[in-house]
């Protein structure tokens, strides 16, 4: 009754129909697409979107954007590519020496691409020392970070024939920040260092930022320079007892994870510092205000640098406000700047390499507005 | 909608396999014909009101053909379905390009204002659309089919959403009888091999000629002054071969997808690269549009039946120069079909003497070299840019443009020379012959069922992945 080249007709119907019974009786657990991509939105139906054609060009698009087993799919044309002509689908991941992946911006910034002149480093250098003597005045301590980056850390496994650019941002901001005497941590160059001397990788072959370990080295270094400066004790995580070496995890495969593969590379063994719940929480704790870029949101993931602060705010690029005990985060035209600066014991600037160009992100301008401060040029030079 | 899109792939086609398969026989002609003008509609949603009125009028028309008995009103009433038809085709393909051309003749000669046109939208597959309306009436008066009984049957001869907008043309006669009874064909086993050809032509557009078209888009776009040969020769080689396994790759589909509900298209493409001269590979090249030129417009021409060689010449010139304009209303387009017009000719005044002393190798090399020369003036719209862009592949560039193409480009480029040469030889035909033709054992349609799933995962994750998914056919 049911030959093979029946039943094989059906699996095939079946098979084709996959994603529509998928839609309905979701069996398969689908996993999402790593990486940042903008989904096209669903459109509403009309006579006049119909005959203008309008309604099926954006229906088109949203269906392609939203079938069920999409990433199943896509990832599996990716692994093709990727295992047959070493071929990866997303913008800005480019492959090193030694399986080393780097995202393109650092690349460029290595090249001295965004290099924005000395002049221009030094005014922006001069107002953040000019705002950190007004602040020191008023008794709160701003410190400025540069967070360190995987093209600085290991530049030999940068893709072959990159070549460093003549005046990078980074060299020319630190030569600055040295001579202006502005107090800064230099990431940079502390992890080249320790790289010679620590037993794990600061920075992961497959990620972006630095490695769990590397984050919670950096998180003791921050908690250790804000508690000299304002000689308040701060409670932070015992956490140098308590590493565990397994497999590189989460963030650390960032940018594996955005190929959108199944498999490819070898696996990465790294330290994962073990925090634990040993902070007092009663105890007295300094309030913060940080603007920054996603490097502390990468230690306030894996160091928990929230808990050893009694009131937390976080400016995300001095556009988005994430406040401890908020449950959402706001804009930052909703901040009072004045205010938070006023309640914050510490105020902490920090910016890796491929934002230097921009740290800050306004936020020097409007608290020498907010505090009156009106460089003069010789200030400034 | 396209074939090679998620919407068609992932939603019309197995919403519509579904429905008809289990819809009982005497229904499952208004499930193709529903399908049909959803598919035809989603596209064109105004045109299709143009399509259901013309088909209207021209079904009453033939109908009334037929039972008309004096000659002269026959003619009348052919002469007006193919005037209404190809007026359609004029007024929306052609007439922008025809005042254009008068413009540019009467602002020079006479100094007079231009007419002027607004650019009218190109109703999706009008091409293919008109020349089967027009075979519908022509077989009808020549009396090679009667008519069909039911407008809507004559609607889905039309509309069959398999070959409506890139073909086959498939002429009336070889289908009127299928779509009032196809039982014959409703098979498993044809389902199957529907399946496979439908999958075949899927990874042929979407895994080959989609590859090859961004390596040429970014050669084309490139200026002529910047172009090395070997980048100027990689460009024109991967459309060479983007065309054949778009337009070829297309046709599976089609033929696949009617297969698999019981229709039979005539074939479309038969190796055409390996042809050993022009001819040839007019016989092998988009054999539904050269069959309907034979029968349409050549032997009405006179054919081969003329007084002299000359005229003879002209005819075959005449039906070239047509071919090319069908495939869009630009010289570019009139050039490429003279050009082969003009090999023709000169293939039945002498070169086909001298193409027998010299090899099939060479007589095959001399023809692809001919048929990709005449792809620059099918790809390049101006003339000047053709002939500058045909320099550059034979005079050598000392501005060194970086020609770096995607890493797959070249592996892609092998297997579409082989797959495009692959019957050069009678011992790889005759395997070719023993996939399409020999009988399925159940282990045979195991592994193929399992290629072709494959095959369907990585077309879907390609259309899916990537933003770039034009189809060429669709401009004519």
């Amino acid at each position: 009754m049911f030959s093979i080249p029946k039943i094989l007709f059906i699996f095939i119907l079946v098979f084709l129909s996959l994603s529509l019974f998928q839609r309905s009786f979701p069996v398969f657990h689908e996993k999402p697409l790593d990486g940042t991509f903008v989904l096209n939105d669903d459109t509403t139906f009309s006579l006049n979107g119909w005959f203008s054609g309008k309604y099926q060009t954006h229906r088109e698009k949203y269906l392609n954007d939203h079938f069920e087993l999409r990433s199943a799919f896509i990832r599996c044309r990716n692994q093709v590519d990727f295992s047959f002509y070493h071929q990866f689908h997303a913008q800005d991941v480019v492959e090193g020496k030694n399986h080393f992946l780097f995202n393109t911006w650092y690349i460029d910034t290595y090249k001295g691409l965004d290099f924005i002149g000395s002049p221009k480093i030094n005014h922006i250098i001069s107002e953040f020392k000019l705002l950190q003597d007004t602040l020191a005045k008023r008794n709160k301590v701003l410190l400025v970070v540069f967070s360190p980056s995987k093209d600085i850390y290991a530049p030999e496994n940068l893709p072959e024939g990159t070549k460093k650019g003549d005046s990078t941002n980074y060299e020319v901001f630190e030569k600055k920040a040295k001579q202006k005497g502005l107090v800064h941590i230099d990431f940079e160059n502390y992890f080249i260092k320790l790289k010679q001397t620590c037993p794990y990788p600061l920075f992961p072959a497959y990620g972006s930022h630095w490695s769990y370990y590397g984050a919670c080295v950096a998180g003791d270094s921050i908690i250790g320079a804000l508690e000299y400066l304002s000689a308040i004790k701060i409670p932070h995580y015992p956490w140098r007892n308590n590493v565990t070496i397994s497999k590189a995890e989460g963030d650390e495969l960032e940018l594996s994870n955005e190929l959108n593969i199944f498999s490819g590379f070898p696996t990465e063994m790294l330290a994962h510092p073990q925090i634990k719940d040993t902070i007092n929480l009663k105890q007295k704790r300094p309030s913060i205000l940080i603007i920054g870029d996603s490097y502390i949101l990468n230690l306030e993931a894996h160091y928990d640098l929230m808990s050893s602060f009694s009131s937390f705010k976080f400016c995300y690029y001095y556009k988005t406000v994430y406040t401890l005990g908020a449950d959402k985060s706001a804009d930052i035209d909703s901040l009072d700047l004045r205010d938070a600066i006023n309640k914050a014991d510490l105020i902490m600037v920090e910016s890796t390499e491929i934002n230097l160009s921009k740290i800050g992100w306004g936020f020097a301008d409007a608290a020498c507005k907010v505090f009156g401060i009106v460089p003069n040029t010789a200030q400034l030079n | 909608m396209i074939f090679s899109s998620i919407l068609f792939l992932i939603y019309f086609l197995p919403v519509f396999l579904l429905v008809y398969y289990i819809t009982p026989k005497f229904l499952k002609n208004v499930v193709v014909l529903v399908f049909s003008i959803f598919f035809y509609s989603w596209g064109a949603p105004k045109f299709i009101f143009v399509i259901l009125g013309t088909t209207l009028v021209d079904f009453f028309l033939v109908k009334w053909m037929y039972n008309t008995q004096t000659r002269l009103y026959r003619r009348i009433l052919l002469t007006v379905s193919v005037c209404m038809n190809l007026g359609l085709l004029f007024y929306f393909k052609y007439s922008g390009f025809f005042i254009e051309n008068v413009d540019v003749f009467i602002t020079h000669i006479f100094h007079v204002h231009p007419l002027g046109w607004t650019k009218l939208v190109l109703p999706l597959g009008i091409s293919f659309y008109t020349f089967e309306t027009i075979t519908y009436v022509v077989d009808v008066y020549r009396g090679e089919h009667k008519p069909l009984d039911n407008f809507w049957n004559y609607q889905l001869y039309i509309i069959l959403f398999p070959k409506l907008i890139a073909g086959p043309i498939i002429r009336y006669h070889e289908l009127a009888d299928q779509i009032t009874d196809r039982s014959a064909n409703e098979t498993t086993e044809n389902r199957l091999l529907g399946f496979y050809r439908f999958i075949i032509g899927l990874a042929k557009k979407v895994l080959i000629a989609n590859q090859m078209g961004a390596l040429a888009d970014a050669v084309f776009k490139t200026s002529t002054a910047d172009l090395s040969a070997y980048a100027a020769w990689m460009g024109i080689l991967a459309y060479t071969f983007q065309i054949y396994f778009d337009f070829s790759g297309y046709s599976d589909m089609a033929i696949g997808l009617a297969r698999m509900i019981g229709f039979k298209f005539p074939e479309n493409f038969e190796n055409p690269y390996t042809s050993q001269s022009i001819t040839e590979f007019w016989r092998r090249w988009h054999m539904s549009l050269g069959r309907w030129m034979k029968n349409y417009l050549y032997i009405p021409l006179g054919g081969n039946r003329v007084d002299s060689k000359l005229r003879l010449y002209f005819n075959l010139w005449f039906v070239f120069l047509v071919s090319g304009l069908w495939h869009g209303a630009s010289w570019n387009f009139v050039f490429w079909g003279a050009y082969h017009g003009t090999f023709l000719a000169l293939e039945r005044a002498f070169l086909l003497k001298i193409y027998d002393k010299i090899g099939k190798f060479f007589r095959t090399f001399i023809t692809f070299l001919i048929v990709i020369i005449g792809w620059v003036f099918f790809r390049v719209e101006k003339f000047s840019d053709a002939i500058q862009f045909i320099k550059r592949m034979f005079i050598s560039n000392p501005k060194e443009y970086k020609f770096i193409p995607d890493p797959a480009f070249y592996t892609l480029l092998i297997i579409a020379a082989f797959f495009a040469f692959f019957t050069f030889f009678k011992w790889t035909q005759k395997i070719q012959d023993g996939v399409f033709t020999h009988e399925y054992s159940n282990l045979r349609h195991l592994v193929t069922a399992f290629l072709a799933l494959i095959l369907f995962i990585l077309s879907v994750g390609n259309i899916a992945g990537s933003g770039f998914n034009p189809f060429i056919y669709f401009r004519f």
